[in-house]
């Protein structure tokens, strides 16, 4: 490569980081703003979220074809090719993410009526605030190619699960004192698991995070000990 | 300092050229160096007055002149780095980020507040992404503005302008401002609540006793009448706590803390829990206040205004409670080494203070109101706030009360966990600077 071609590579390199920790930025305001719609009942803010949700596919589409372009015309080797391919692995789990603030949004028109307990809604709020910190910590160990910041988001991960367990226990204990319907308890719980599935996501990047930083993944510990066992199995 | 280095080279170089001509014996090319030395100086042709004029035939005199613009080059490129050190410290002292990138879009300034705006990961990376944004079609000549509005908690709003900067003829880059709103906003937001809250908690009482008279005019039954003057009593009542409450607050306000005297922290605890240990058997609710026995700690404070303020949010606290639960007084001396060393203030005056605390176990404070219960008037859940008789002003007296006595309100709270209010005010020994 030129110098100048390879400048131009980088530069586009940039720009797609940049484009994900713009995505980053609105999956986290996202988790924010949904919720404040959720708790406060407010439809049409719900409805905004929908909207936005646009702009993040857009965005995500745009990077997805600078990773493409980069790969078709400089041909990437070594760890260029693998941040290519981690920024590839890593708009589809952001942008999978801006889906579920999309699914708790929905959920809030089909919540209509119901009268949230505080103890529901104080978890709500603890769950909005450790999955931003998780997508934010994220986001942080990526643009900081940070393999350390990564292995902790298993951790933070542990504690959005535990609090949601603890959140569908009081919204069916909630339920059972008569305080909302079955319906709308079912549609809580399902809203506590889009949550859930939000820390998952981050967690994801931190893991493709790790990939690009020391060629691991958790994976690859099952891998190795399938090809043992095949290993085994052909003796 | 590269151009300070690019010149000394390129003096040395000369140099050498310098000694290759002398040996030659070179006179006409030896002047038009001369004159290219002098560019390198930046002193245009000729030597300056005072100094001896260049002696063309002696290596020594070359030597001494190359020496002098080299030293002369050193101080330049010292002076200009003190300067571009002095714009960067003064760019810091700014209240807003700013952030000028060249006509390719590199970044070549930035101040401190706009690398922490632009360097974040959570929802204010949405900043940073509109700062490139914007900067990108200011580049091409197009000034923009955006304000991106942050959910929080904290809500957030901010501001972000860019400007083409241009030369004479040509762009020579551009420049982006970001400034945080938040506070602006809020201030419009306080506002306009504030004349609407208070215009609402007013007139709801008094249109209701003007409805209750017209009633009672038109009543025979003696049994309802009765009942209507019990109502007219009851809302006249919720009038005067408002303006009680009203003539609080602006007593608080304009007196300031006017009689301060020693005041035990705890048997004032024992006080406002025995002043509403009726209140609280009503609501179900125990207060559990320390040992009154306890003399310390000592506040240096207005007694009558403390007791009000600690008296409130027991009141609260009592009120969104569940029945059952507990509600506890502490008072507790803190001092700088309880801090993380961050927070801690420089000058001495403030090393002790005491933390007055009042925890309940009830439904708590949506995290988006924390910042506004402070407010006259504001209400979190305006349907049961006013089942509850508040006047929507308890939490306005103490914030006085404790801004009064130099003090601040700290509040932790959670939706169904339960809520606590510190009032960390300073401890007595200060009394000497108070």
């Amino acid at each position: 490569m030129t110098e100048e071609v390879r400048t131009e590579f980088h530069q586009l390199m940039d720009e797609v980081r940049a484009d994900l920790v713009q995505m980053g930025g609105m999956v986290a305001e996202g988790i924010s703003a949904v919720s404040a719609a959720l708790l406060a009942g407010d439809i049409g803010g719900a409805d905004q979220i929908i909207t936005a949700d646009d702009e993040l596919d857009l965005l995500s589409l745009e990077a997805e074809e600078k990773c493409v372009q980069l790969l078709a015309l400089q041909q990437p080797v070594a760890v260029d090719l693998r941040t290519i391919l981690t920024d590839l692995r890593m708009i589809s789990e952001i942008e999978r993410s801006g889906d579920l603030v999309t699914n708790i949004a929905k959920a809030v028109a089909r919540l209509h009526g119901a009268e949230l307990e505080p103890r529901v809604r104080g978890l709500i709020d603890r769950m909005r605030e450790q999955a931003v910190k998780l997508t934010a910590r994220a986001m942080d160990a990526y643009a900081e190619r940070d393999a350390g910041l990564a292995s902790v988001l298993n951790d933070m991960d542990d504690v959005l699960d535990d609090l949601h367990n603890e959140y569908i226990v009081s919204v069916f204990a909630s339920h059972e004192l008569g305080k909302i319907s079955i319906q709308h308890a079912v549609q809580l719980a399902v809203v506590g698991r889009f949550y859930e599935r939000i820390g998952d996501h981050a967690v994801n990047v931190a893991e493709r995070v790790e990939f690009l930083v020391t060629g691991e993944l958790p994976e690859h510990l099952g891998a190795n000990r399938a090809r043992a066992r095949r290993e085994q199995d052909e003796k | 300092m590269i151009a300070a280095l690019v010149a000394v080279a390129a003096a040395l170089a000369v140099a050498l050229v310098a000694v290759f001509l002398l040996v030659r014996g070179r006179s006409s090319a030896a002047e038009r160096l001369e004159r290219v030395v002098h560019r390198f100086a930046g002193e245009g042709e000729a030597p300056r007055p005072g100094e001896a004029p260049l002696d063309h035939n002696s290596l020594d005199g070359w030597i001494t002149y190359l020496e002098s613009i080299a030293t002369t080059a050193a101080m330049t490129a010292n002076l200009a780095e003190r300067d571009r050190a002095r714009w960067q410290l003064a760019m810091n002292e700014l209240a807003v980020g700013v952030v000028l990138v060249d006509e390719d879009g590199n970044v070549c300034a930035s101040n401190a507040l706009a690398d922490e705006m632009t360097s974040a990961r959570d929802a204010m990376a949405l900043v940073g992404a509109g700062v490139t944004q914007l900067l990108e079609s200011a580049r091409e000549g197009q000034a923009r503005s955006r304000t991106v509005r942050l959910t929080g908690p904290p809500p957030r709003v901010i501001e972000i302008s860019a400007h083409p900067v241009s030369g004479d003829s040509h762009a020579l880059g551009a420049v982006a401002v970001m400034a945080d709103r938040t506070d602006g906003v809020r201030v419009d937001e306080v506002r306009r609540d504030f004349v609407a809250n208070l215009s609402h908690e007013l007139r709801t009482p008094v249109g209701a006793i003007a409805l209750l008279s017209e009633t009672l005019a038109g009543e025979d039954d003696a049994a309802v009448r009765t009942r209507l003057v019990d109502r007219i009593g009851a809302e006249a009542d919720r009038v005067r706590h408002i303006i009680e409450d009203l003539l609080e607050l602006s007593r608080v306000e304009l007196e300031g803390s006017m009689r301060q005297e020693s005041v035990p922290v705890v048997p004032l605890l024992c006080e406002v829990a025995h002043q509403y240990s009726e209140h609280a058997r009503q609501h179900d609710v125990s207060l559990v206040s320390p040992d009154a026995a306890e003399q310390q700690p000592v506040l240096y404070a207005d007694r009558g205004q403390l007791l009000r303020a600690v008296g409130n949010l027991v009141d609260n606290a009592i009120k969104y409670s569940d029945p059952g639960s507990e509600v506890h007084l502490s008072a507790a001396l803190g001092s700088q080494d309880d801090r993380p060393p961050s927070e801690a203030p420089a000058d001495a005056d403030e090393q002790a203070w005491v933390d007055v605390v009042v925890a309940d176990k009830g439904i708590g404070i949506p995290a988006d109101e924390t910042e506004r219960v402070f407010e006259r008037f504001y209400r979190v859940d305006k349907a049961r706030a006013r089942a509850t008789g508040g006047t929507g002003l308890g939490l306005s007296i103490v914030r006085h009360v404790v801004m009064n006595h130099g003090g601040e309100v700290m509040l932790q709270t959670r939706e169904g966990v339960g809520t606590t209010f510190t009032l960390r005010l300073p401890a007595e020994h200060d009394k000497a600077s108070a």
